[in-house]
């Protein structure tokens, strides 16, 4: 097995688009809302970096990333104030930001498993990081306009798509010890579950209860 | 003695202590308020008194100074009495209580800003992190009481006064770097913009949107290309 510790790091402009996007669809929400200027700076901040925050908390490697690479604020609030002088044209391009957001699912989730497993956690841990780090910036962002953890509801497929990712990172990881392969595999298989999950209106299984099943049957 | 670093380093401790009772008292009685029970108050004063310290703890990666030193926890406890038992007395002196939630917050915004500081974060992490200090208790007292946060919606000047004084504390450390004088400054300019926020009743507004402007000047420019 290849050795985990074996850093995956994006080159910064792709960071730098990960963390703009998230900030301007963050603002976007937060002008929804009618949220003022501190609202729209909150809100987008958390939807940009809030994941990778928890994690790096739950990881305990030292301060967040993003406050010791001042980089990473200043693309957030490029993202922020775009999104929020822009919204209406930023609005129009909703599709772009879907599909750019989907895109990234996966190198969030491949981000989240990576560092997890270089910092000696296990498999199954890693899949536990890896889906914090992508979905924990929508959960702040909820929590934080005073609304239900859309998270939790049902929708397309999104903290599912992470997770299915997480699941290909961790099993061809384990497989056959190739890095770069399940990081490739990873981003393939999040972006396209998510992407397919929006064109075709696909919503995230409901419980089913085998209980009322059989007695219905009987 | 627990060697404490409350980030207070111009100022005496007891006044980041009184910070903490200042900010557990508006939790306690916003929790008295909203009809919770004495969980609800106690938690709530905790949760607003401790929190910004908390999370600045978490967020420069260290063991968090509220549970190292217990007289912290046993101001938030002092708020949660004082607002179990006089919520009515308190509410009827909510000027005062808001001049003092005031000072509060310009100390815990130059405190933020100065941990940050001096745990080797940069100029734009330091503001963010006093920012947060300031504001993060009465972000969480609101979601934990199921309101959407005051903080981030339109209404009288808040969070931008935190920001300012964040923003104020590292300037002046940068050019003068006398950690007490910035701190009273800090202090002082956020009381006072506070302070005539409320009496002129300044609000923000909601999010300005330019894109409309921009699409008409770009019209009109196409309509000028011959």
């Amino acid at each position: 097995m290849s050795d985990p510790a074996v850093t995956f790091a994006l080159p910064s402009s792709l960071d730098a688009l990960a963390i703009g996007v998230g900030g301007i669809s963050g603002a976007l929400h937060a002008h929804r809302r009618n949220l003022d200027v501190m609202g729209i700076l909150v809100v987008s901040f958390c939807a940009a970096l809030g994941g990778g925050v928890i994690r790096d908390i739950l990881l305990v490697s030292g301060p967040p990333v993003f406050l010791t690479s001042p980089s990473f604020l200043i693309y957030a609030l490029l993202g922020a104030t775009f999104g929020w002088w822009f919204a209406n044209l930023a609005g129009r391009a909703t599709i772009l930001l879907e599909v750019i957001d989907g895109l990234f699912i996966g190198v969030w989730v491949l981000v989240g498993a990576t560092k997890a497993l270089a910092n000696g956690l296990s498999f199954g841990s890693a899949i536990l990081v890896a889906v914090i780090t992508a979905t924990g910036g929508g959960v702040l962002r909820d929590l934080f306009c005073g609304e239900k953890v859309g998270l939790l509801r049902p929708g397309t497929w999104l903290a599912a798509a992470a997770l299915m990712g997480a699941l290909t990172f961790v099993s061809v990881f384990w497989l056959t010890g190739n890095l770069l392969g399940a990081q490739v595999l990873t981003i393939l298989m999040a972006s396209t579950i998510r992407m397919v999950s929006q064109a075709f209106d696909l919503r995230t299984p409901m419980p089913i209860d085998v209980g009322t099943i059989l007695s219905r049957s009987r | 003695m627990v060697e404490v670093y409350t980030g207070a380093t111009g100022l005496p401790n007891w006044t980041i202590y009184l910070a903490v009772v200042i900010s557990g008292l508006a939790g306690a009685t916003y929790a008295a308020r909203r009809g919770f029970d004495v969980i609800g108050v106690l938690t709530l004063s905790v949760t607003t008194g401790l929190g910004g310290l908390l999370i600045r703890d978490i967020l420069l990666a260290r063991g968090p100074i509220v549970l190292r030193d217990s007289t912290f926890i046993w101001m938030a406890v002092v708020a949660a009495v004082l607002g179990f038992f006089f919520a009515g007395y308190i509410a009827r002196f909510d000027r005062v209580l808001l001049a003092m939630e005031a000072l509060a917050m310009g100390l815990l915004a130059s405190v933020g800003a100065d941990s940050a500081l001096r745990a080797g974060l940069g100029t734009l992490s330091a503001i963010v992190v006093g920012t947060i200090v300031a504001t993060a208790g009465s972000l969480l007292r609101d979601i934990l009481g199921g309101d959407a946060p005051q903080l981030l919606r339109p209404g009288v000047f808040l969070g931008v006064i935190a920001l300012s004084g964040s923003i104020l504390y590292v300037l002046l450390e940068s050019m003068i770097s006398e950690p007490l004088i910035s701190q009273i400054v800090v202090i002082a300019v956020v009381f006072a913009g506070r302070l005539v926020a409320v009496r002129l009743d300044l609000e923000t507004r909601p999010a300005a949107d330019l894109s409309d402007r921009v699409w008409s000047f770009w019209d009109r420019r196409k309509g000028a290309a011959p």
